[in-house]
């Protein structure tokens, strides 16, 4: 076979598509645990969610270094110039994916388990953490149909948090309807707010989702009709 | 890398070798000099000198290079000097020493001791083997050293012990000739120097790659001092034989004046003059022959060969130009050029005399049927047309196309780039061809004694520039000097030597001294001519560089 | 290709087999199409050069519009150098030339009989690869244009008459060398011999040179490649000024400089054949073609 010319340099590109692939799949593994924390009560796993923070982090400018370094040295253009710029981006989505899990394991730390609202958790994180994984996919196949298809299930799990905050507050406001005991009004804002940041950090897992997707429509299109 | 050897890179001890070596090769010079003295007869062979007879010395020296040269070679393979030697001085060396060792044994076995033919035969071939062995055998430093001082020490044997000396001389059967021991000796003495030096050379450069280098390089000085040699041998024995002739009453005051000629053209001048130094050299001013004339003087020679250059450059300069700038600028055909190729070479290399002819058989009978300075200047052109047009072609050529690139993209048409910019990159290279042309015509005799020579000895001066007349039918100017026969310097020598004495009586020298003069003011004259063609070049240089 | 299995491919380039099975590209018209607003200075139709048997240029045709840079870029041997001088006729100087289609410089024929080569060339400069100056002073090299078209004439003739032009030529001189960015290093040594310079104000002394009759188009032949980085920006710097006036067309094997310095780009690639032309930024954030951007992103070439 012909050696292709610049083999450094396709060999640095192609490494920053794994090393982007594998920091997805780490926050992948961290936000599984932290699901199962929050549903299944997994004190464990929360606990090395968070103690794995520094790890992403790490990786993390590892990685934004990689990318600069490909822009100053190797000048890419078309093509590998839309790759490594998106790339850059999408780190800084999984990034924020990951102190996102940190947050909803240190929430399933907090919580105790007389929760005011049983609101399914679980099943809007499995779709948030879903919708994820399909993005990460997209970009480590390069598969922009698949990119598109992921913006429309962004408006299901957007359906599905908007239903759960007015689940939650509306079984506080039953709960307070129906008499009983004085409340422990520490206790209960706190849940609360918990709950609510829990749904609104998982309605945001999704939202990176889509941004992953959006810039890797962008690499491989050219087509930024994805990125609002 | 199994292929490379790795030899010292800082050496310790050399200067031992090198000062050895160096006064190996002074004493090289020495005799080299000497012995071309004795040969010259500049030093008599049989003075004594240091209270010793010449040969005896020569001898002693010879000796004494053997023993530097063979005592470096063994200190340097003893380890006690570093050199970096090859593991064999090489073929050259050994066929060299092999010779000169066959050709040592043969004459010794045949003339000394009488062997018949079989017998110095085997013997040379011995020792030339012998001696080649020896060169070729062991390491380098071994074998380029010891033959040499092998020869060295026998020649200087046979010198010292007196058995080669003044007395002897050898007349071998078959051979007309006789070798004398007063030619001989410096001959042998010529040639043990040279190889003594090369080889220590060598050995000073350290034998190897470098000595090699060392001995080329010694080589090449030698020749560059040789060509010197022969001639500043050849300008200082025309200046010393001709120098006291040129210069007889001769004057050199401060109370003269320059003015302008009579007339030009058959205008009259006006009497308008300068001061200027009062130098007065009559060998140079004077006619050849004249009753007022006590000195024989040369003028109308040199007027003859001022006139015949000029003549020629006016012909041929502006014809080979233009024949260069059409085969370099304007033709396609490589055919062509091949062809005026060849014939421009065959022109240059045609011997000169045969132009004489053409010029006899041509134009002598149109021009009147008589000799003429017309036809000198123009068969001189014929001569150098050829090396102008060859000359001006390579130096057009070795223009830069970049220069006629750019000129194009400007949308300049081609004749005004060759004008403005090619020829005038150009002009030193063809500056250069003309310089060397006229330096070659301006001494041709052959030709002018067939279309130009007049008298021996002429007693005017060729006046073209005021012979210039108006005339009332076609070509409505005519110059009664050009038709005229006339001399020129080397034809002056010529007829000088060939007639024998100098015309009327009383001339202060002889007439050998008369062509020994000639020879020194024809020299003059060609180098005035070179460095007025250096001058324009330089000038052209400059323009061209800013240098 | 070596990494097809890691690198998405993109997804709209056309594939055609070959008789040998390997797949090329179609090259579609519409990408070397480039439409801006105006006349085009130079108008180029169907053009092929033959070198003798070697055919150099294919079919190409593009529009250069005006008071811009247009940089031609493609890999050696493309035939950029050979497509540039065809713009100003410099092919004719080769015998085993011989080149078909049309050229029109401002809405003029240029290969047609009776065109008048010197004036095409006023209208038309180029500057070469390696700088050229002549072995004159500074000033001579300017004025050799002008002196040889007879436009200054400082001969004694012309004193004698009153029609001396050797303020003209001053001034000359001055604007020139300033519009090259030349004159604040060169003003107090307008008499020294031009080889003295350095390469960098060689190349642009050759810039004034090619200025000072007058032209409309610019054509630069790798006019930095034989310059060190610094000499390089001051070349580009300029050349972005010339835009303003002139219209410049630039070739380089440089990409970068390319991308710097041009507003539209054109890609020549082996075998002579223009695949693509457009805005520089698309060309080098997007082309259309799949071999332009191999060549681009250095897979190739």
């Amino acid at each position: 076979m012909i050696p292709v010319p610049r083999d450094t340099y396709q060999a640095a590109l192609d490494d920053l598509r794994a090393d982007v692939v594998a920091m997805g799949d780490l926050v992948l593994d961290r936000l599984d645990g932290a699901l199962a924390a929050l549903t299944d009560g997994d004190a464990a796993a929360a606990r090395a969610v968070v103690d794995g923070d520094d790890d992403v982090n790490e990786r993390y400018l590892a990685l934004e270094s990689d990318c600069l370094d490909l822009f100053a040295l190797q000048q890419p253009v078309a093509g590998d110039l839309r790759f490594v710029a998106a790339s850059f981006k999408v780190l800084t989505d999984i990034e924020r994916v990951g102190d996102l899990a940190v947050n909803l394991a240190t929430y399933a730390l907090d919580a105790d388990d007389g929760r005011v609202s049983d609101v399914d958790l679980g099943g809007i994180g499995t779709a948030a953490r879903d919708l994820f994984a399909d993005a990460l996919d997209a970009y480590a196949e390069g598969d922009a149909d698949a990119c598109r298809r992921l913006a429309e299930r962004d408006d299901e799990v957007d359906a599905l948090c908007q239903q759960a905050g007015e689940r939650i507050v509306r079984d506080l406001v039953e709960q307070r309807a129906d008499g009983g005991d004085p409340w422990d009004v520490e206790a209960v804002l706190d849940d609360i707010s918990g709950l609510l940041l829990a749904v609104r950090d998982l309605e945001r897992v999704a939202d990176h989702g889509v941004n992953v997707a959006a810039r890797t429509l962008y690499d491989v299109e050219s087509d930024p009709e994805l990125v609002y | 890398m199994s292929t490379v050897t790795r030899n010292a890179l800082v050496s310790t001890e050399t200067t031992l070798r090198e000062y050895v070596s160096t006064g190996v090769m002074a004493l090289g010079a020495v005799l080299f000099l000497a012995s071309w003295a004795v040969l010259f007869q500049w030093v008599g062979e049989s003075t004594p000198v240091l209270g010793v007879a010449v040969f005896t010395l020569f001898g002693v020296l010879l000796l004494a290079m053997a023993v530097g040269i063979a005592g470096v070679g063994v200190a340097a393979r003893l380890g006690r000097v570093s050199a970096s030697p090859s593991a064999s001085a090489g073929l050259v060396v050994g066929v060299l020493f092999g010779g000169i060792g066959f050709v040592t044994g043969g004459l010794v076995a045949s003339q000394t001791l009488g062997m018949g033919a079989v017998g110095w035969l085997a013997v040379a071939l011995a020792v030339g083997v012998a001696v080649a062995a020896l060169a070729v055998v062991p390491r380098e430093d071994v074998g380029s050293t010891f033959p040499p001082a092998l020869f060295l020490a026998f020649v200087g044997a046979l010198l010292v012990t007196g058995t080669l000396g003044l007395g002897w001389s050898w007349s071998p059967d078959g051979v007309s000739a006789t070798f004398v021991g007063s030619v001989m000796v410096p001959v042998l003495t010529v040639a043990g120097s040279l190889v003594g030096s090369w080889s220590a050379a060598k050995a000073r450069a350290g034998f190897g790659t470098q000595g090699r280098e060392g001995g080329a390089f010694y080589l090449i000085r030698l020749s560059v001092f040789g060509m010197l040699g022969v001639l500043a041998l050849l300008v200082g024995f025309i200046v010393k034989n001709g120098l006291e002739t040129a210069l007889t009453r001769a004057q050199f005051g401060l109370g003269g004046h320059v003015g302008l000629p009579g007339s030009i053209l058959g205008v009259t001048l006006p009497n308008w003059s300068v001061p200027f130094v009062d130098v007065q050299v009559p060998f140079v001013t004077n006619v050849s022959q004249s009753l007022f004339v006590e000195v024989p003087g040369l003028a109308p020679a040199i007027l003859g060969t001022l006139w015949l250059v000029v003549g020629a450059m006016l012909f041929a300069i502006p014809l080979g130009l233009a024949a260069a700038i059409f085969l370099a600028e304007y033709t396609e055909s490589r055919l062509f050029r091949q062809l005026v190729e060849i014939a421009t070479n065959g022109l240059w290399s045609t011997p000169s005399i045969v132009f004489g002819l053409f010029g006899l058989a041509f134009l002598v009978p149109r021009f009147g049927g008589g000799k003429s300075l017309l036809s000198g200047q123009l068969v001189l052109g014929f001569m150098l047309l050829p090396l102008v047009v060859i000359t001006s072609y390579e130096s057009i050529k070795a223009v830069p196309d970049e220069y006629r690139d750019a000129s194009a993209a400007l949308g300049v048409t081609q004749w005004q780039t060759i004008k403005s910019a090619v020829l005038p990159a150009a002009m030193p290279g063809v500056i250069t061809g003309v310089i060397l042309g006229v330096g070659r015509i301006a001494g041709e005799t052959a030709p002018l004694l067939l279309v130009y020579g007049g008298p021996p000895f002429s007693s005017q001066n060729p006046s073209v520039l005021s012979s210039f007349q108006f005339t009332s039918a076609p070509p409505f100017v005519s110059n009664t000097a050009l038709m005229d026969a006339g001399s020129a310097l080397p034809y002056q020598l010529y007829t000088s030597i060939t007639s024998g004495r100098l015309p009327g009586q009383g001339a202060p020298f002889s007439v050998q001294e008369f062509g020994w003069g000639t020879a020194l003011v024809l020299l003059v004259v060609v180098l005035g001519l070179y460095a007025f063609g250096i001058a324009g070049r330089i000038y052209f240089r400059r323009k061209l560089y800013n240098e | 290709m070596s990494n097809a299995d890691t690198t998405p491919q993109r997804q709209d380039a056309q594939a055609t087999e070959t008789t040998t099975g390997e797949t090329v590209e179609t090259v579609r018209d519409e990408w070397a199409d480039y439409d801006f607003d105006g006349e085009p200075m130079v108008a180029v139709e169907d053009v092929n050069v033959h070198y003798g048997d070697d055919h150099a240029l294919k079919d190409v045709s593009m529009d250069i519009p005006e008071e811009s840079v247009t940089a031609l870029i493609g890999p050696s041997g493309c035939g950029k150098s050979t497509f540039l001088r065809c713009l100003n006729r410099m092919n004719d100087r080769i015998t085993s030339a011989r080149i078909d289609g049309s050229v029109a410089v401002d809405g003029e024929e240029i290969y047609q009989d009776g065109v008048d080569l010197v004036e095409l060339r006023k209208r038309v400069g180029m500057v070469f690869q390696a700088p050229n100056p002549f072995p004159k002073s500074i000033r001579e090299n300017i004025s050799y244009g002008p002196r040889k078209h007879g436009d200054i004439d400082t001969s004694l003739l012309s004193r004698l008459l009153g029609r001396d032009d050797t303020e003209a030529e001053e001034a000359l001189v001055e604007q020139c060398l300033r519009d090259a960015a030349l004159y604040e290093e060169v003003a107090d040594r307008l008499d020294d011999n031009a080889l003295g310079l350095s390469g960098g104000q060689q190349q642009r002394l050759c810039i004034a040179r090619a200025l000072a009759v007058d032209p409309d188009v610019l054509l630069m032949d790798e006019p930095a490649s034989a310059l060190d980085p610094i000499a390089t920006a001051k070349i580009e710097d300029l050349i972005e000024e010339l835009a303003e006036d002139y219209t410049v067309v630039v070739v380089t094997h440089n990409m970068q400089q390319a991308a710097r310095i041009s507003d539209q780009t054109a890609v020549f690639l082996t075998g002579g054949e223009l695949v693509e032309y457009g805005d520089t930024d698309q060309i080098f954030e997007d082309p259309e073609s799949q071999r332009v951007e191999d060549y681009i992103t250095g897979k190739f070439g």
